[in-house]
Formats: C-alpha cells, sequence, structure tokens
C-alpha cells in the first residue's frame, strides 16, 4: 500500500504531467488521474526491468562462449548487456505504455469502472455534462479500487513479464553454465590451449630408475636468446644451443656412485648436495644432438635424448635495388634500398657496408663507409627497413662505382652478409676518349667519332643557344637529327637493311624514302663524295644502283654473327630516338639517347677485340706404305689379374638384420595366432561378421599387432650370427642416434634390448621402422636369365627345329 | 496359434454379415449393392491378408526330411531362420571349430556320415521336389510326417569341396553363401627377388559398397605405396616398392576404410643376391666406356676378363674377379667360362676367322649372349650384324638423345651423341632402348640359342662423370640381363596354390636334373616325391603344412628353399570367394538348377500378392469412404 502511496504521489513531480495537471481543475477526475498515470508508470517501470533482465539473459551466454573462445574478459558483460538491451528497447519501441493503455487495462480488469475510465485523462475543459458525472462516479469508484486491491501496482501485464524474464534468466545461467563446462571440450578453447595439450601428449612416459626419487633438470638457456629459465621432472631434454643444463636427482639411500655417461662415452659424475644424503646436482652446458644414461652403483638407466634448438642465422632479403644498377646520363641521382631482416631470436646489428671506387687503372681508390639504418633499433626478430642513396651527398661522381652489402648481427653475435650491389653512375667522359679508338684493331672508328661528333655538337649548340635565333638553332638541331640519321643508315648496312648509297646526291628522284630533300644532305662534312665519274660509265652496277630500287641486300646481312646483330639493332634503336627529339629541336633531350648509342657502340668495340685469329700449323704428311709396320715380336703383351676384396658392407649388415628381425616377428605373430582361430560361426549379422577377419578385433586400432600381441611376449632365441649382424647393426645405430636423438635414440635402446634378449614385439617393430628410415635403396645389378632343369628337353627341340629347317 | 484358424474365417463371417446387413439397412438405398459387394471384398482381403502373413511365420514342414551342414563363414542368422523354418532338420559340420561353437552341430569326419545322403533317381528327386513346393504353397497344411529320404540339403557358409560335393546329391542342395561385399578377387606378386628389383603387387579388389577405399603397402612399419579403391566397382590394383632388406620378409597390404581397417592381409616373399656374370670384354682400343664398365663390375664382384687392342696383334689383358684362363686366342674353352662378350665391331671384325667362328658357334649352339657396341663397321655379312641394320642420323653434331627403356619407358638422362647411328626397327629385334621419337638405339635378336644385342650408344660414362649412376646402372644391367647366357639352377620348386593354408595340403613340384630318387626335406620331416611319367625331371608330393610361417625344404644337394604358408585367417575372402564359385559352379552343372529358381519365383509371386491383397483392400475402403462423402455432400 504505502508503494502504492509513493507511486500515486509520483507523477507530481513529473514535468509531463504538470500540463494536464493545471488543465485538468476540476477536483473529481484529479485522483482519478494521479491513480491511472501512476498505474502506467510503474507498469513502464516493470516493463524495463524485464526488458534488462531479458538482456541480462542473451547477454551472459554469449559473454561465457566470447571467454571461452576469445579469452575476452569477463567484464566486458556490463557493455554487451547495454547493447542487448539498447538493441531490443530499439525494437520494441513502438510498444510504449501510454496513459491510454493503463486506462484501457482498468477498463479490462474492473468492470465497475464502465469503461469509462479514458474519460480521467481527458482535459477537463473537453468534458461534456454527462461525462463530467461519469467522470466523478468513476473517479470515486477507481480511487476506492486503489486502495483495497494490494496488488494494484503489480497486476500489470509488465509484472507478468517480469517473472517471464526471471524464468529466462534462469535458463540463460544453466546455459551459461553448461556452455562454460562443455566449450573446451568442443575445442572451442583458443589455438595455444590445444598446442599445449598437444605437446603434452607428444611426449612419451619415460621410464626413470626405481632408486630415483625426483629428477629436476634446470635448463637455463643462453642470454641473447631472451627465453627464461625453465624446470622439468622430465630427463628427455629439449633445450636451445648452448644452454646450461643442471640436473638434480633425489635418490632414495645413499649410492656412493651418481653418473650420467653420454653418448655412450663421456662420463659425468654427480655431485651430493650439502652432503645431503640422497640429493645430487651436476651442470652441463650443451650443444649438440645427443643422448645420455643415469647411472646409479651399477644400475644403468634407458636411454634418454639431448635435442637441441640451433640458433638459426639471421637472414638479410634484399627488394629493391637490383644486383647491379647503371644510372645513365639524365636519370635521378637516388637510389632506394629496401630490405627485411629476419632472426628467430633477435638482431642486434644492421649495417650498410658501402665502398666507393673511383679512378681507373693504377689510380683506384677505395673508400669504405658504414651506414646505419635511422628506423633501426636492436632486439627485434623482424625488421623492414629502407634507405635512400644520395649518390652525389655522398661524393659519388660520374664514372664511380659504390658497392654495398648489408650486414646483420643477431644476438648471438652471429654474422650474415648480403650479395654485394653495385651502383654505377655512367661517366659520360670516358665515352668521349679516344682511350682504345685510337690504338688496336680499328675497325670502326668513323662511326663512332662521328657520333661522338654528334654529341659534341648537341653539346656546343645547346651552350649557344642563347647567342642565336631561334631559327638558326632550329636549323641546326635539324642538321644533326639529318647527321644522326645518316649515321644510322650506315650502321643499318651492316644489318643488310635498306639504305641509300647515293645521300647527298641528285639524281635519285622519284625515290625518296623519308620525305627529306636530298640538298640537306649536302650541307653536311659527311664524307660522301661519291660522283660518278667517266670511268664509271661502264660500269653497270653504279649505273643499276642510281635508278634501281634496292632494298635489303641480303649479302650483307652475314656480316655478323647474331650476338653482334643484336647489339648494333640496339644502337640503331638509341639513335632512331636521338633523331626523333633532334628534328623535333629538343637537343637536351636527345643527348641521352646519343650517349647510350655511343655506349653501346663503344661496348661493341670492346667485344670485337676478343677476336683470337687462328694460326696455321703444318705437319708433314704421313707416309701410309710404311704405317703399322713396326715390328713387335719383343713387345711382351701386359696382363693383370686382380680379385676384389670386398669390403665388410655396412648397408649389407643393416639389410641381412632386417631380415632377422622380420622373421623374429613373424614368429611371435604366427605363434600367437595359430591356436585360436578355428571356428568361424559367430552369433553377429550375416554380412559384417564374413567381411571381416576375427583377428582384427579392433579396427579403429592402426597397429593390431603391437596390442594384440602385447608386450610382455618373448622373443625367439637368437642364433650366434644372428647376434653378431645385431650387435653391428646396433653400433651403427647408436651413431645415428647420438646424430638425431629424436629419431632414432628409440630404436637404439629396443635392439640393445633384443641382443640381452630382454626386448618385446614393438622393440622388433621400432628397431626395423628405423632400419627402414636409414638403409638407402637398393639398385638393380644385372643377373643371368634362369631355366629350370628339363634334361635337355629344350635342347633337344633346338637342335631337331634345326636339323627340320635345314632339310626343308 | 491354432484355434486363430478356426476362429479368423467365423469372425470375419461375423463381420461381413454385419456389414451387409448395415448396407441394405442403410437409408440411403443407392449403389446398396456395389456397397454389400465392396464391403465383402474388404473382409475377404483382411482374411487373405492374416493367412498371408501367419503362412510366414508358420513352419512350413516341420519333418526332417532337411538337413543343414555348416562349413566355414556360414552366418548363425541363416542357420536360425532355416532352423525356426524347420527345428527338427539336423545340423552337421566337418569343422571341429564350428561344431565347438554350435550346440545343434553334430560334428563328421566326412559328408560320407550323413543318413540318407546317397544320390537318388533323378525321377524320385522330381518328385519331393514338386511336393515341397506344393507344400509351401498350401499355407495351411500341417504334416508331421517324418520321412527318412532326405530332401533338401541346405549347404551354409563358403560351401564344400569338390570332392564332397560329389558324394552328395548336387540336384537337392540349397547353396546359402554369405555375401561378401568387399574382398580382393586376385592377387599375386613375385616371391622372389633380386636384390635392387622392384616388388610388383598386382590384383583386383571388389568393393561393392559407396565409399572409396585406400590401399596401402606396408613394409617394418612404413607405408611404401598406395593408391585409392574407388566404391561399386571391380578396381585392378598395382603397388610397388624396391625392398630394401636382403633375405625373407613380411610386408602386409591393408585396406583402410576412411581409418578402419577393413582387409590386413601377409605378402611375404624373399629377395636374392643375384649370381655374378662372368664378361669377357674385346676391345679395339682402350676407352673411358670400357673403363667405366669394367671398375663397376669389378667392385660388384663380376668376373670380367678384358682384352683391348694396343697394336698389332698386341693386347693388354685383364683378369679381374676370375683365375685360371688365358684369353690370347678365343676359343670354344675359353668361351665356355663366359656367359657374355661385349665387343665392339672393330675388334671383333678383327679377329680372326676361326676365332669368330667359335664366338659364332658359342652363341648359336651354347646360348651365350654378344654385345656388340657398333661402330663404323656395319657390315651385315659378319653373323653378329645379321640381324641388325643401321641408319646413321642425319642430323648435326652435339645431339641431344633422351633415352629410354623400350619396356619400362624410365626415362634416362640426357646425352649428347655426334651423328649418332639408329638400329632399323626390323621384325626380329627386340627393342631395350630407344628415344623419345623412337629411334632404337639398343636391340637384341635372337641368333640361334643365344642372344645378339646391338647398341649404338658409346658415352654412357658420362652418366657416371655427371654422378647419376642409377641410371648407368639400369641402363647396363638392362643390357647384360637381357643378353647374358641362360643359368641352368639344379632344382626349380614350386608349390601349389599359390597361397598355401595350414591343414590344408600342398602340393610340391621339384624340376631337377638329377634323375636319382628324389626326396626332399620339409622342416626336418622327409616328403616322398613321386616321378611323373610324361616329364621325367619333374617330381611331386603333397604336404601338409602345420605351422604357419616360413617353410624350409632341402633336397638332395642340400639346397633350401623357403616358402610362406598362410594362417586360417590370411586371405580368408579371397579364399572364400574362390570357394563359392566353385561351389556355384559345381552345382549350376547339375541337372536340376531349376529348382532354387522356381521357389525363388514363387515366393516373389507371394511378396507380391501380399501387396495386392493391401491394395485391394485400400481400394475397397477409399470407394466406401468416397461414396459416403459423396452422398453426404449432396
Amino acid at each position: 500500500m504505502t508503494e502504492a502511496k509513493g507511486n500515486i504521489s509520483a507523477p507530481d513531480t513529473g514535468p509531463g504531467t504538470m500540463v494536464t495537471k493545471n488543465q485538468l481543475a476540476g477536483q473529481y477526475g484529479r485522483d482519478g488521474h494521479r491513480i491511472v498515470t501512476g498505474l502506467q508508470k510503474s507498469w513502464r517501470n516493470h516493463e524495463l526491468i524485464a526488458m534488462a533482465l531479458i538482456a541480462l539473459s542473451i547477454a551472459l551466454p554469449l559473454m561465457v562462449f566470447l571467454y571461452i573462445s576469445l579469452r575476452l574478459n569477463i567484464l566486458w558483460l556490463i557493455p554487451v548487456t547495454l547493447i542487448v538491451f539498447a538493441t531490443i528497447e530499439f525494437v520494441f519501441k513502438n510498444r510504449k505504455v501510454r496513459d491510454k493503455d493503463a486506462a484501457k487495462l482498468l477498463n479490462n480488469q474492473h468492470p465497475q469502472l464502465e469503461e469509462s475510465t479514458a474519460l480521467l485523462l481527458k482535459p477537463e475543459q473537453e468534458l461534456g455534462f454527462l461525462e463530467k458525472l461519469q467522470v466523478k462516479k468513476i473517479s470515486a469508484v477507481l480511487v476506492n479500487i486503489a486502495s483495497s486491491d494490494a496488488r494494484f501496482h503489480t497486476s500489470n501485464p509488465g509484472f507478468a513479464r517480469i517473472k517471464k524474464a526471471i524464468l529466462l534468466l534462469t535458463l540463460s545461467i544453466v546455459l551459461a553454465i553448461t556452455v562454460y563446462i562443455i566449450g573446451p571440450q568442443l575445442s572451442w578453447g583458443s589455438q595455444q590451449i590445444n598446442n599445449q595439450q598437444k605437446a603434452g601428449t607428444d611426449q612419451k612416459p619415460e621410464k626413470v630408475l626405481p632408486s630415483i626419487n625426483g629428477v629436476t633438470v634446470t635448463i637455463d638457456p643462453p642470454a641473447y636468446t631472451g627465453v627464461a629459465t625453465r624446470n622439468q621432472q622430465r630427463l628427455n631434454v629439449r633445450a636451445e644451443q648452448g644452454s646450461k643444463l643442471t640436473w638434480q636427482l633425489n635418490t632414495k639411500g645413499n649410492p656412493s656412485l651418481v653418473q650420467l655417461i653420454f653418448n655412450d662415452s663421456t662420463v659425468l659424475d654427480l655431485e651430493s648436495i650439502n652432503k645431503m644424503p640422497g640429493a645430487w646436482a651436476t651442470e652441463k652446458r650443451i650443444s649438440s644432438n645427443g643422448f645420455y644414461q643415469v647411472k646409479i652403483d651399477n644400475e644403468l638407466s634407458e636411454f634418454y635424448q639431448l635435442e637441441i634448438i640451433p640458433d638459426k642465422q639471421p637472414t638479410i632479403v634484399v627488394q629493391t635495388p637490383k644486383p647491379a644498377t647503371l644510372i645513365e646520363y639524365g636519370q635521378s641521382q637516388q637510389v632506394s634500398l629496401n630490405l627485411v631482416l629476419t632472426d628467430d631470436y633477435g638482431i642486434s646489428s644492421g649495417n650498410i657496408v658501402a665502398t666507393i671506387a673511383s679512378g681507373n687503372g693504377e689510380a683506384v681508390k677505395f673508400k669504405e663507409q658504414k651506414l646505419a639504418f635511422n628506423q633501426f633499433e636492436p632486439g627485434g626478430k623482424e625488421y623492414k627497413l629502407n634507405k635512400t642513396f644520395n649518390l652525389p651527398g655522398m661524393g659519388l661522381q660520374p664514372g664511380e662505382e659504390l658497392y654495398f652489402y648489408i650486414s646483420a648481427i643477431d644476438n648471438n653475435k652471429q654474422e650474415t652478409r648480403s650479395d654485394i650491389f653495385t651502383i654505377k653512375i655512367e661517366d659520360t667522359s670516358v665515352l668521349m676518349s679516344m682511350d682504345g679508338i685510337m690504338s688496336g684493331v680499328d675497325i670502326k672508328p668513323e662511326f663512332f667519332r662521328s657520333q661522338r661528333q654528334i654529341i659534341i655538337e648537341t653539346e656546343q649548340l645547346l651552350k649557344g643557344r642563347d647567342t642565336m635565333s631561334k631559327e638558326t638553332f632550329n636549323n641546326r638541331c635539324n642538321d644533326l637529327g639529318i647527321d644522326q640519321k645518316l649515321l644510322r643508315l650506315r650502321y643499318g648496312k651492316f644489318l643488310g637493311e635498306e639504305s641509300e648509297t647515293n645521300i647527298g646526291e641528285d639524281g635519285n628522284i622519284g625515290h625518296d624514302h623519308d620525305g627529306e630533300k636530298p640538298k640537306e644532305g649536302d650541307e653536311h662534312d659527311d664524307d660522301h663524295d661519291e660522283k660518278i665519274s667517266v670511268e664509271d660509265f661502264n660500269n653497270a652496277e653504279k649505273i643499276i644502283d642510281r635508278y634501281a630500287h634496292k632494298h635489303d641486300i641480303a649479302e650483307d646481312a652475314t656480316f655478323f654473327d647474331p650476338q653482334t646483330k643484336k647489339d648494333l639493332k640496339a644502337v640503331l634503336a638509341e639513335m632512331w630516338d636521338a633523331e626523333l627529339r633532334l628534328r623535333t629541336y629538343k637537343p637536351t633531350d636527345a643527348l641521352p639517347y646519343e650517349y647510350k648509342a655511343l655506349r653501346l657502340l663503344k661496348e661493341l668495340q670492346q667485344k670485337s677485340r676478343e677476336y683470337v685469329a687462328k694460326t696455321n700449323a703444318k705437319t708433314t704428311p704421313l707416309k701410309l706404305e710404311k704405317r703399322l709396320t713396326g715390328e713387335l715380336d719383343k713387345i711382351v703383351e701386359r696382363s693383370n689379374s686382380q680379385a676384389y676384396q670386398a669390403l665388410p658392407q655396412k648397408e649389407l649388415v643393416l639389410r641381412n638384420a632386417m631380415t632377422i628381425l622380420d622373421e623374429m616377428k613373424e614368429q611371435i605373430l604366427n605363434n600367437k595366432n595359430d591356436p585360436g582361430n578355428q571356428g568361424l560361426v559367430t552369433n553377429k549379422a550375416d554380412n559384417k561378421t564374413d567381411n571381416k577377419n576375427p583377428n582384427y578385433k579392433n579396427p579403429n586400432n592402426k597397429n593390431p599387432d603391437n596390442k594384440s600381441v602385447g608386450n610382455k611376449q618373448t622373443l625367439p632365441v637368437l642364433s650366434n650370427t644372428e647376434l653378431e649382424v645385431l650387435e653391428q647393426t646396433a653400433g651403427q645405430l647408436s651413431l645415428k642416434a647420438s646424430a638425431d636423438p629424436r629419431l632414432f635414440l628409440p630404436s637404439f635402446e629396443a635392439i640393445q634390448r633384443i641382443i640381452k634378449n630382454e626386448g618385446s614385439f614393438s622393440d622388433l617393430i621400432t628397431t626395423g621402422k628405423a632400419l627402414q628410415m636409414i638403409v638407402k635403396p637398393s639398385t638393380r645389378m644385372p643377373k643371368s636369365r634362369e631355366s629350370a632343369p628339363d634334361m635337355k628337353l629344350s635342347k633337344e627341340y633346338f637342335i631337331n627345329l634345326n636339323k627340320s629347317t635345314r632339310g626343308s | 496359434m491354432s484355434y486363430w484358424n478356426y476362429l479368423a474365417p467365423v469372425l470375419s463371417l461375423i463381420f461381413g454379415g454385419y456389414l451387409l446387413w448395415a448396407a441394405y439397412r442403410r437409408p440411403n438405398k443407392k449403389h446398396k449393392h456395389l456397397r454389400a459387394l465392396v464391403s465383402l471384398v474388404a473382409i475377404t482381403c483382411i482374411y487373405l491378408l492374416y493367412l498371408n502373413i501367419s503362412s510366414d511365420k508358420k513352419p512350413v514342414n516341420e519333418g526332417s526330411d532337411e538337413i543343414i551342414i555348416l562349413t566355414t563363414g556360414s552366418s548363425a542368422d541363416t542357420l536360425r531362420k532355416l532352423l525356426s523354418a524347420k527345428p527338427a532338420s539336423k545340423v552337421y559340420t566337418t569343422e571341429p571349430g564350428i561344431a565347438a561353437a554350435n550346440s545343434k552341430a553334430i560334428l563328421i569326419y566326412h559328408i560320407n556320415e550323413i543318413p540318407g545322403s546317397e544320390k537318388k533317381s533323378p525321377g524320385i528327386m522330381d518328385d519331393s521336389s514338386t511336393s515341397n513346393l506344393n507344400s509351401t504353397s498350401n499355407l495351411g497344411s500341417t504334416s508331421n510326417v517324418v520321412e527318412p529320404a532326405i530332401k533338401k540339403i541346405h549347404v551354409l557358409g563358403y560351401g564344400l569341396e569338390v570332392n564332397e560335393l560329389k558324394a552328395l546329391d548336387k540336384s537337392i542342395i540349397f547353396f546359402h553363401p554369405p555375401l561378401i561385399k568387399r574382398y580382393f578377387s586376385s592377387i599375386n606378386w613375385n616371391r622372389q627377388l633380386n636384390i635392387g628389383d622392384k616388388l610388383r603387387i598386382q590384383g583386383s579388389f571388389r568393393n561393392m559398397e559407396h565409399g572409396d577405399l585406400n590401399i596401402f603397402l606396408q613394409g617394418f612399419n612404413t607405408i611404401l605405396d598406395s593408391t585409392q579403391l574407388p566404391g561399386d566397382q571391380l578396381t585392378t590394383f598395382q603397388l610397388q616398392t624396391i625392398p630394401k632388406q636382403k633375405g625373407r620378409a613380411v610386408y602386409t597390404l591393408l585396406v583402410l576404410d576412411g581409418k578402419d581397417t577393413i582387409q590386413k592381409e601377409k605378402i611375404p616373399f624373399e629377395t636374392v643376391t643375384a649370381a655374378p656374370i662372368k664378361i669377357l670384354v674385346l676391345a679395339s682400343s682402350p676407352d673411358f666406356e670400357n673403363k667405366f664398365l669394367k671398375n663397376w663390375l669389378f667392385a660388384n664382384n663380376y668376373g670380367v676378363a678384358i682384352r683391348t687392342t694396343v697394336s698389332m696383334n698386341k693386347f693388354n689383358t685383364e683378369y679381374l674377379n676370375i683365375s685360371g684362363i688365358k684369353a690370347d686366342r678365343i676359343n670354344s674353352n675359353l668361351l665356355n667360362n663366359f656367359d657374355l662378350v661385349i665387343g665392339d665391331a672393330t675388334a671383333l671384325n678383327k679377329l680372326s676367322g676361326g676365332e669368330l667362328n667359335s664366338i659364332r658357334s658359342a652363341v648359336q649352339q651354347d646360348g651365350l649372349g654378344l654385345i656388340i657396341k657398333v661402330d663404323s663397321i656395319t657390315l651385315s655379312s659378319l653373323f653378329f650384324n645379321e640381324p641388325f641394320r643401321y641408319i646413321q642420323s642425319g642430323s648435326l653434331n652435339n645431339q641431344l638423345l633422351h633415352l629410354q627403356g623400350a619396356d619400362t619407358s624410365a626415362t634416362m638422362p640426357v646425352l649428347t651423341a655426334t651423328r649418332p647411328m639408329f638400329i632399323s626397327n626390323l621384325e626380329q629385334v627386340r627393342p631395350i632402348i630407344m628415344d623419345k621419337e623412337g629411334h632404337l638405339f639398343s636391340a637384341s635378336a635372337v641368333s640361334g640359342n643365344g642372344k645378339l644385342l646391338s647398341t649404338t650408344i658409346a658415352n654412357t660414362y658420362n652418366w657416371v662423370l655427371t654422378g647419376d649412376t642409377i641410371a648407368y646402372r639400369q641402363y647396363w644391367s638392362d643390357l647384360i640381363s637381357e643378353t647374358s647366357k641362360t643359368k641352368l639352377v639344379p632344382d626349380q620348386y614350386s608349390i601349389d596354390p599359390l597361397i598355401t593354408i595350414t591343414d590344408k595340403p600342398a602340393i610340391m613340384t621339384v624340376e631337377s636334373a638329377d634323375s636319382l630318387p628324389f626326396q626332399a626335406r620339409v622342416n626336418q620331416s622327409f616328403i616322398p616325391l613321386n616321378q611323373q611319367f610324361i616329364l621325367p625331371f619333374q617330381w611331386k608330393g603333397i604336404y601338409w603344412p602345420r605351422k604357419t610361417g616360413w617353410q624350409t625344404i632341402v633336397s638332395n644337394d642340400s639346397q633350401s628353399f623357403y616358402w610362406y604358408n598362410f594362417g586360417k585367417a590370411d586371405w580368408n575372402d579371397l579364399l572364400a570367394v574362390k570357394k563359392i564359385t566353385a561351389n556355384e559352379i559345381q552345382l549350376s552343372q547339375s541337372t536340376d538348377k531349376q529348382i532354387s529358381t522356381r521357389t525363388a519365383i514363387a515366393n516373389g509371386f507371394q511378396r507380391h500378392t501380399r501387396l495386392y491383397i493391401i491394395l485391394m483392400f485400400v481400394i475397397c475402403c477409399t470407394y466406401l469412404w468416397i461414396e459416403e462423402k459423396f452422398h453426404n455432400s449432396r
């Protein structure tokens, strides 16, 4: 009741109701209106609480699932709940409780209100006379109802919804708990957990000597790895290379001697700790794979693995630039270097070691400098680094070369160096020099000179550009283009291209290939001053040449080998480009092409120098009649006899051992199987029984032999020769085991047990498998075909066949 | 149960009468006759259905004129069905194991012991079969007469042996083989192989279920080869590996369905070292080809005599792993020491006529092998060139040869050759080595009793120089094995069947040059062998292996031969299917195969009649219902 009162008085302070309150001045409707709005409010509150509960019951299982699968903090529950709440609120916003709804509810619940509660909500001014009367009557009734009914405020659909929501919440809590318990088993759990579990199951159980109470092996990896010291209770060790291992053994009683025997050879004594009885310890730094045994007094344990995780060298991957970069005239003199450095434990330094080589011949000078990367901070495992070489800034002149390599050092002081990269700026002055052209075999000097000349003239033209008129400039530029064209045509001739022998002559009318006036050629001081002289009148070829149109000359095409032709073609392509720029009055743009053409020509010239001429050698002619007629009577024929001393074949021992092991295995299996496989009438259904072999009771077990036979089976007794073979095999296996204990140590132990006749069936299998792995596949050897003895029947047949064929 | 037989028709009559009364009493007189008729039909249908169903449950014949013989693989379900049909049938078996497992089974030692199982004349048999049919179709009959004559013999399981079948009257045998859905229908492999040879397992597997299976070859717990067996079909497969051990071993053949092992069978075999061959090499000049060949053969303990011409009639001779002979003159005595002669054509051509003749007769009479390394001497008048014709390649120098074995098409590394020569592929030659285009480089031909092989490749040592010794060994193994003299083995053993089973007879056959009475010792027990009349070098005997595993035969000359005897559980399905097929063939050959098919038809008809009855009943009810509905809606 008090609660109800509080609710009734609540609307007084509500700003929303203030307006209606003022308008509803009538004394009758006031209380009734209050009651109706109060009901509406409590209804609305109930709805909100229910909604919050629903939101919580949705969010809770969701959150538990997220917690298991993504390891999300459980505190996220609050925001998730709020989000769900907001969503529900948004979806059901048209289900808002209005005062009309409250009136309707009252009408439905209380028939004595005569369906007139809505009138209480109307402003007084709008009420008619009858309505006013009704309001008066109804509000009295309503007040009566509200005061008499204790559950007036809870008897609305909102309250019922709260009840339902509580039920839902209970269900969702149950669901959340179920998810929490079952979830991890359904492997929703994160990958990390799975890996840990796997690692756990991967380790096979190990046997320790009965006199050992407890073992602690402390693995202290080297500092550079950054891996923390760890303890383990197992004797099989997998540790980082260079780790310090400390063994602490607790023994029963007080043995006089506790030792570790490494790789069947090195012995390490354990020392008693503080003279405490039964506490022993020793330490050793391991750097290679191997295995060891524990020896207490005269008791030897099984073999334990020592496996090291080697430290890898840092790797360097250079993405740009290419191994050799040539910066040509006009290109940007900046080179950017991009690379990736990676290491397993961390890189302590990464540098560029750059060398600038300047000068040539005996005056060559080297300047080495170490460049650091700006972004590098030591200790990381992976870096993406870049550096831009500003070549002029580094003092690199044209013609000089920059060599550099990248060196990375990891935390273990292991250094890796990349390949050497070279960057070279093209030296145009070398191209212009006459070295190598003046001396030696001068095959095509004039052409080189011409290309050089064009370059010089282009540069002069550019220098004098300001002093001449535009027209003159353009003309001279065009002239240079013509020069370039002439030069190109000459080279084209070597390739058997179409050429004009008579450039700069008249009379070539009617066949103008390039649409240029022949006169223009005249102005140039090219050495093409062929004129038809009087003597040539009889020279038909010359006359034909003048008027005929000669296309590609096949004969010319065979002058050079394919490589030279290819190079020449490249030269021509550059010349084309140069000519194009010159003819369009852009000498500045033409220069790089001119230089490139010159460089290529120069290379061509260098190549032609590698040619070595053939020299003739004269031998005296043979007298054929005297050949092979020497007297050889007194020459003793050489004869040599040898027998192969077969070395003891290691492989053969292993091959024989495989057979011995397999036969032992067969014997055990057959002895086991023979007594019990007679009756086949079983009580199973027709098809199933007959399809399956009764021996295989566990079809899921991949290796039924192993288990069905059991490990208690005693092995057949071996003969001495067989034992000898197995002992030799054990010797070879021990070498393998010390190199790779993880793979071969179990088989080494197994074969030792077999030799001592303590082995089990699974030992045979382990050893056989290891041998199959070790032995190399055998290769074929020639063999003769075999035939069965047939009392010479086939031979008789053959002889008779011969006779009959001869007879016919 | 029996009073139902009276109650059912009475009930049906009462119910039918009521329905008739109801039909005629109905106010709506329309279709009243039709309705009455349909009601009667429906009631009859119900009654028939009752009869039909009860006939299934009821024992058809309670006399013990049927017997059941259980063999290996018989299913308990079938037995139960048969016994519930005729509880008085006697159950026999010859297998102690089955007798132990099944209390009803009477253990006998031979089928003959079954009383009344003797063959009868076809006339009586015909009679019995018809009466049989009558009894099955006559639903209500209950004949309790015990007849001494057997009318039916049910054989359950994989079936009887052929001789056992002969003892029985085949025409009254009803064979109930189990259905085997996944089985090896055939299998074979090379049981003895030389070191370095491939173990090849070939067979076929019938997989009559959906879903692919995987077959694995496992040796020393290592998977060596595998392939897939697709569902719903018969697949032939081949698995192969080069075994690593020397001696006997048992590999395993696994058939897996996902992770389930369906079958696991043993593959026993033996690897032996090949007996070294003695080779005479005749060379016209020292060269690398001979030097490498000599070194390789020498290191593998092969006997090699190599005679190299160093000057006119002057030779450098080397005897490797061979002693007591002189190869300065070639005659038949010298050649008897060798299995193979390798010579270049020039060297052979330079031999005197007598020497060449002795080689010729050794080849043609005694089966000596001759490998000719072809050079410029290609005259076909020489006997060793007779079968071969050579074609000079027209192509330029430094041609790359992509060689491969003609049989195996195993590719070999590339060789370069200057103007190589091809051997024309005539019908008398057998291709050994060819290139991708099919040009022959090595070919063999038969010459009398022996073989000639001609090869035009002269630089195989390049393979050794590049480190590919495998190709080199392969090449020379192919050539030498193809050509060398056939070796006579003193004894040759074979065992029939190929898969012998413990406590089942194994027939041993020995072929021996020894004409003395033959006796073999198998696992320390002497087995007398019987000389065959037509082939006097063949001796046969029967051995009953008592234990699973390797069995040893030691013959007169104390040579050992091994064979593997399988256990009773090995190759079960393969043998079972074989036995079932054999039984079915035997039974189908009998005169009266129709019986089983006839009963099958009768059964089929019965099954269908039930359907018809139900259909009829449904039609009747539908008519009654629709008529009612139609009338009411009007």
